[in-house]
């Protein structure tokens, strides 16, 4: 244990440090914080999964449950922390700014504040003052904000898990969107390298319908659902065909490559309650028809595939884990001071 | 009771009211429902009125035919008992409407993408929600989410502006209706209520009890209590976020809506009461032990509640949801029913599309200020004029400028703009002729027109001139004897005729000639049918195969008959070489051997073909000889070829591509001397001296003179006597094709020492093969530089002896490997050379056919 505790001067051998809760990445003011830095280690190996979704939607949950806890843990026992009684009653959110939990795998989860919510916007109203005068309304400066977390995600992750509780808002699949046309471009290691080499990134981003109920799983819905994501992002160029699918024959009879065509990276998870209120086991005489499978089985079922998804470049150059977090911190001043995004803002009224 | 359901833009329903409405006289109060609708067929966002009104009247989608999916639609609905109309709209915010489009879109191949369907879609919706919040009292929002939908704000705050500027209008549409001042100054009815409904809740589930039946009251006050907290925190944070954004002021009337401020404005359907999954719905029924009862009754809504309290307040005495010190008296309505049927107003909404498009405004923009400086790089270090490569290469990096800086959907449209003005910039007088010679060089000209070209539309405005690119190659007249230079031809009559015969008058024009076929018109105007335009042939891959098999060269020269028959040729883009196997006893040809009946002498038939070794590493060692011989399988191809020749009737060209001419006497030639002719390379314009014996016996092979190694081994067979020995001098010149990097090196004529020693080895071979030897058609020449250049082989020179022989020719000469056409002089029979003469016999350079430039590319050696 001494030898660790020496090697915090980071000789390359040193073990990384295991992380119990996450540390922050940005902060409630959109800062920079530097701290996670001694998290990370000297190795090229390693995953960005970020999450991207409104509020109270399960977020914070299903990352811990990707990150490695089990539905059965304890909510206090979660590594992002899940909407306790209060955040519930008051209807407000929990996570501000972005915070990064790395597990012993060597993935690194990055949480954030939900996009789009009333619970932020009011969160602003109430501390006015720190609204810039360059926006025209609060909800503008909202909106920015959430616009610049979401490109920031978009540049520095492998897998953005994009996570809804109804499908679909249409509002965030336009926001999406424009995410995608505000990020910054990837920058090219030289000038006279091909056009080929010099190709913006695009993370992989996975559909999540938190919270799905019985009907979503048919195959009619399900596949109606495939269609509509996928003509939502017709004209996009994120990555949203990587096969991270219920329809691999193996989760759901029926739901296979042949009843559904498309494969749009959509995972549906059940409410998780409805598990945990099934473990009362006298409450009722019949077991309750579900028509899906167990959420434990849904879960591992996402973590795996979810694990083994194509993870491409961020950069034209290979990065360290210390490399991507500098990267991530060059990325965050970037579209903190896009010249694309204040003009954005200027559209909007 | 009545239910309807129209667009509200693009039908008019007016009959379907007046008809099917009770009582004109009768006050109602509109309900609408709007927002969005999770992904449900069986149900839609206004299911939950049902329990209210106890009927299964709002369904989802799934019965309803497809053409009124596509467009957004109000459903009406009148209950005339509680003298409610309800009004949903749905529109693509109801993903199952939404689906349904996009799956038909994709099914189809429709290419209407979403960003465009999206726009449209965005902006019925906003007026079909402008038209709603100025018709009714109450309007739901329906949020299939737990939260506030953010996105509202700015699209109330839209709808809000809009509405004032169309005040003016909806009061014009209003007038000769029979509605209080109130209504026709105001444009609508009243300020209307706005209500929050949530269908799902952030509280978990394990906050609430399982079964309703076993709570006890201490629990329910529990549940009532977190669900009341839940209910006034979100009737709060929207509070504060629609005042902040000013969409609710403190005087209702001045507002696009209001909230009641003393009365409960959202509603969290914690529990479903409606149907909404049908297997859902059959398993709790049976559950409840088969005794199906309805498990929706009026009574125990609290929905229905909530709701009424705001109908019976608005049937009554009206809201007034003005707040502050000084109450205005709040504008009220209640509309009859006719009154409110016609209160539609109609009027253009552009700016309302141009708040609602922010992405399409910023792509625009950010496309616009990008495509100058795209051009910007297109543009930058043009040279005057270029070709369409160039041109391309240019655009393609305009493009990279372009998809660096530009964003968004209007991307793809300005892109096209950009090829457009870029492609327009080169049109516009920057054109090169792209025209190429036949020795593969660009024009150098602006695009022109031709001088014998016709005068057309598309290229009227151009000048006119002939193609050029000042290249220049040095080359000799048909004889040999006069050098001038040869500019690049771009066509093959300026190739093979056009330069030569403007030699002839200064020098060879008064030589002796063999007349070679040709097509003469018989009147002036005769034009030869169109052939194809030549295409030039395209550079073989190193590596093909040397070997060519004869059947390979049978079926080329079957399917390029005409081509032989137009005497015409061409070389490949490599180096070839080629065996010329200038004397060939032929004594197994049957061909020769009618020749020998007729002269009852020995016959010579001059062989030029191709072979073999093509590869440049191979033809670089070349210095000295080939000891190579030709592929044994060569010989007995060319015969069929030869005879193939003979076979083939064709057209005839319209001018020669060779000339055969004797420059004069025999003596002109002195072997001590050799041809003083001008460019030859020092020692090498000798040509070979070649004795026969005539009289040998039949199947005996003359043997070459040669260098004393060789005639060493050359074995002397015959002794017999009543021998004549004759002396014939053959030599093969090579001419050096101008290089333009070299091209003071390039314009030498070389001549003989080399092709000397060849002659001999392949002598050699022919001795110990019965025949057919070949020699190289191309030849690498050391000149000045020490990097050398190929010669092709321009001319062979023949002084034929004095005696009782006839000398023949027939050349054939394969400038490229197969399938390479084999060529020849184009006439029917061997060309006779008269005795005691030097004749030269020139060779076309390039070889065309109609279909492929046969040319060897000096360029292509480095």
């Amino acid at each position: 244990q001494t030898l660790i505790s020496d090697s915090s001067s980071q000789s390359r051998l040193a073990l990384p440090p295991e992380m119990i809760h996450p540390v922050k990445l940005v902060d409630d003011n959109q800062n920079w914080i530097e701290t996670g830095m001694e998290m990370l280690v000297d190795q090229t190996d390693f995953l960005v999964i970020g999450v991207i979704g409104g509020q109270g939607v399960g977020k914070s949950t299903i990352l811990s449950l990707l990150a490695g806890n089990s539905p059965e843990d304890s909510l206090r026992s979660y590594i992002f922390a899940p909407q306790n009684r209060d955040c519930q009653e008051s209807c407000v959110h929990l996570t501000d700014g972005i915070d990064m939990f790395v597990t012993g795998q060597r993935v690194i989860f990055l949480d954030t504040q939900p996009i789009l919510s009333a619970s932020v916007l009011e969160q602003f109203i109430k501390n006015d003052k720190k609204v810039s005068t360059e926006f025209t309304t609060v909800e503008n400066y909202m909106e920015i904000q959430a616009l610049q977390q979401t490109a920031f995600l978009m540049t520095v992750c492998h897998i953005i898990v994009v996570v809804q509780d109804w499908f679909t808002d249409t509002s965030l699949l336009r926001f999406l969107q424009t995410a995608e046309m505000l990020k910054p471009s990837t920058p090219s290691t030289s000038h006279d390298s091909s056009p080929e080499e010099n190709a913006d990134y695009f993370p992989n981003v996975v559909f999540i319908l938190n919270k799905a109920n019985r009907d979503d799983f048919s195959i009619q819905s399900y596949g109606s659902m495939q269609y509509t994501l996928k003509k939502a992002f017709d004209t996009s160029k994120l990555n949203i065909l990587e096969g991270v699918t219920l329809a691999d024959g193996k989760i759901i009879p029926g739901l296979n490559h042949k009843t559904i065509d498309l494969d749009v990276n959509l995972f549906l998870l059940p409410n998780i309650d409805d598990m945990k209120t099934e473990a009362d086991p006298m409450s009722m005489l019949l077991p309750d028809y579900r028509g899906y499978p167990s959420f434990d089985n849904l879960i591992n079922s996402l973590r795996q595939q979810i694990y083994y998804m194509p993870r491409e470049h961020l950069t034209h150059a290979t990065l360290s884990e210390k490399n991507w977090f500098h990267y991530a911190a060059r990325t965050w001043d970037a579209v903190k001071k896009s010249q694309l995004m204040a003009e954005y803002n200027r559209l909007l009224h | 009771m009545l239910f309807l359901y129209f667009t509200p833009y693009f039908k008019s329903h007016e009959t379907l009211y007046e008809g099917s409405l009770p009582n004109k006289d009768n006050k109602v109060c509109v309900v609408s429902v709007i927002g969005k609708g999770r992904h449900n067929p069986f149900a839609s966002k206004a299911s939950v009125f049902n329990p209210v009104l106890d009927k299964d009247v709002f369904k989802g989608l799934l019965n309803v035919p497809e053409e009124l999916i596509q467009q957004d639609a109000v459903e009406c609905f009148y209950d005339a008992e509680s003298q409610v109309v309800y009004l949903h709209h749905t529109c693509m915010y109801d993903t199952h409407r939404l689906a349904v489009q996009c799956q038909r879109l994709i099914n189809q191949d429709v290419d209407q993408d979403f960003f465009n369907m999206w726009q449209k879609e965005e902006y019925r919706h906003a007026k079909t929600l402008l038209w709603l919040f100025s018709i009714s009292h109450i309007i739901i929002l329906s949020h299939p989410g737990a939260s506030f939908d953010v996105s509202y704000v700015r699209l109330f705050r839209t709808i809000d502006t809009i509405r004032l500027k169309l005040l003016h209008s909806i009061t014009e549409q209003l007038h000769g209706f029979h509605i209080s001042k109130d209504w026709y100054h105001s444009g609508r009815p009243c300020s209307p209520r706005v209500l929050f409904m949530f269908e799902s809740t952030t509280l978990t589930k394990k906050t609430e009890p399982v079964e309703t039946g076993a709570i006890s009251k201490n629990k329910t006050a529990t549940k009532f209590s977190v669900e009341k907290k839940l209910v006034h925190a979100i009737e709060d944070q929207i509070y504060r976020i629609l005042r902040k954004s000013r969409i609710i002021t403190n005087i209702s009337n001045n507002s696009l809506f209001a909230v009641p401020a003393n009365q409960e404005f959202v509603y969290i359907h914690t529990k479903k009461e409606e149907i909404s999954d049908p297997v859902s719905f059959y398993l709790q029924q049976l559950r409840m032990n088969n005794s199906i009862e309805s498990p929706r009754s009026r009574g125990n809504s609290t929905f229905k509640e909530f709701l009424f309290q705001h109908v019976e307040l608005a049937l009554g005495r009206g809201f007034d949801d003005n707040v502050g010190r000084n109450p205005v008296t709040p504008v009220f309505e209640v509309p009859t029913c006719e009154e409110r049927i016609n209160a539609k107003a109609q009027a253009h909404f552009n700016t309302l599309k141009s708040l609602l498009e922010t992405d399409i405004r910023f792509s625009e923009n950010r496309c616009n200020k990008v495509l100058p400086v795209a051009e910007a790089a297109y543009q930058e270090g043009l040279p005057t004029h270029y070709v369409t490569n160039f041109h391309l290469n240019k655009l393609q990096q305009a493009h990279r400028v372009f998809h660096q800086f530009a964003r968004g959907p209007a991307t793809e449209k300005y892109l096209v703009q950009l090829d457009e003005a870029c492609e327009k910039f080169w049109k516009n007088g920057r054109q090169l002729c792209e025209e190429i010679s036949v020795t593969g060089n660009h024009c150098i000209n602006p695009l022109h027109r031709l001088p014998d070209e016709p005068e057309l539309d598309s290229n009227r405005h151009l000048p006119v001139m002939p193609h050029t690119n000042q290249l220049k190659t040095r080359a000799a007249c048909n004889c040999g004897r006069k050098q001038a230079d040869k500019d690049d031809p771009f066509d093959h009559k300026a190739a093979n005729y056009d330069f030569y015969a403007g030699l002839e008058e200064s020098c060879c024009g008064k030589l002796e000639h063999v007349d070679l076929p040709s097509f003469k018109p018989s009147t002036a105007e005769a034009r030869a049918a169109q052939i194809k335009k030549i295409e030039r042939a395209h550079k073989n891959s190193q590596g093909d195969t040397p070997t060519v098999k004869s059947g390979d060269i049978v079926s080329g020269m079957a399917n390029l008959s005409l081509a032989l028959s137009l005497g015409q040729s061409g070389g490949s883009d490599y180096s070839h070489h080629e065996g010329i196997s200038p004397n060939n006893f032929a004594t197994t040809s049957p061909h020769v051997e009618t020749v020998e009946e007729v002269a009852s002498e020995d016959s010579h038939q001059i062989v030029s073909t191709s072979p073999m070794e093509e590869t440049t590493e191979k033809l670089e060692k070349v210095e000295e000889i080939k000891e190579e011989e030709p592929d044994h399988e060569e010989p007995e191809a060319e015969q069929q070829e030869e005879e193939a020749l003979e076979s083939v009737p064709g057209l005839l060209p319209k001018f020669p591509s060779w000339a055969v001419c004797c420059i004069g006497k025999a003596s002109l030639y002195n072997h001590n001397t050799g041809l003083d002719y001008p460019g030859f390379l020092h020692g090498s314009h000798f040509l070979l001296p070649w004795d026969i014996t005539v009289k040998a016996e039949k199947d005996k092979w003359p043997s070459v003179g040669e260098t004393a190694s060789r005639k060493g081994k050359q074995k002397k067979s015959s002794k017999d006597t009543a021998e004549v020995n004759l002396r014939i001098y053959l030599g093969n010149e090579y001419e050096c094709q101008g290089d333009t990097d070299f091209s003071d090196n390039a314009n030498k004529l070389v001549n003989l020492d080399m092709p000397l020693l060849c002659l001999s080895s392949l002598q050699l071979k022919v001795a110990l093969n019965t025949n057919n030897p070949s020699i190289n058609f191309m030849l690498l020449l050391l000149c000045r530089s020490s990097k050398g250049f190929l010669g092709q082989l321009m001319r062979l020179y023949v002084v034929t002896p004095e005696g009782p022989v006839r000398i023949t020719v027939n050349p054939i000469i394969q400038p490229a490997p197969s399938p390479c056409p084999l060529f020849n002089l184009g006439t029917t029979d061997v060309v006779e050379l008269s005795a005691s003469a030097l004749w030269v016999i020139r060779l076309p350079y390039p070889f065309i056919t109609y279909l492929a430039i046969y040319i060897h590319n000096q360029n292509d050696q480095d």
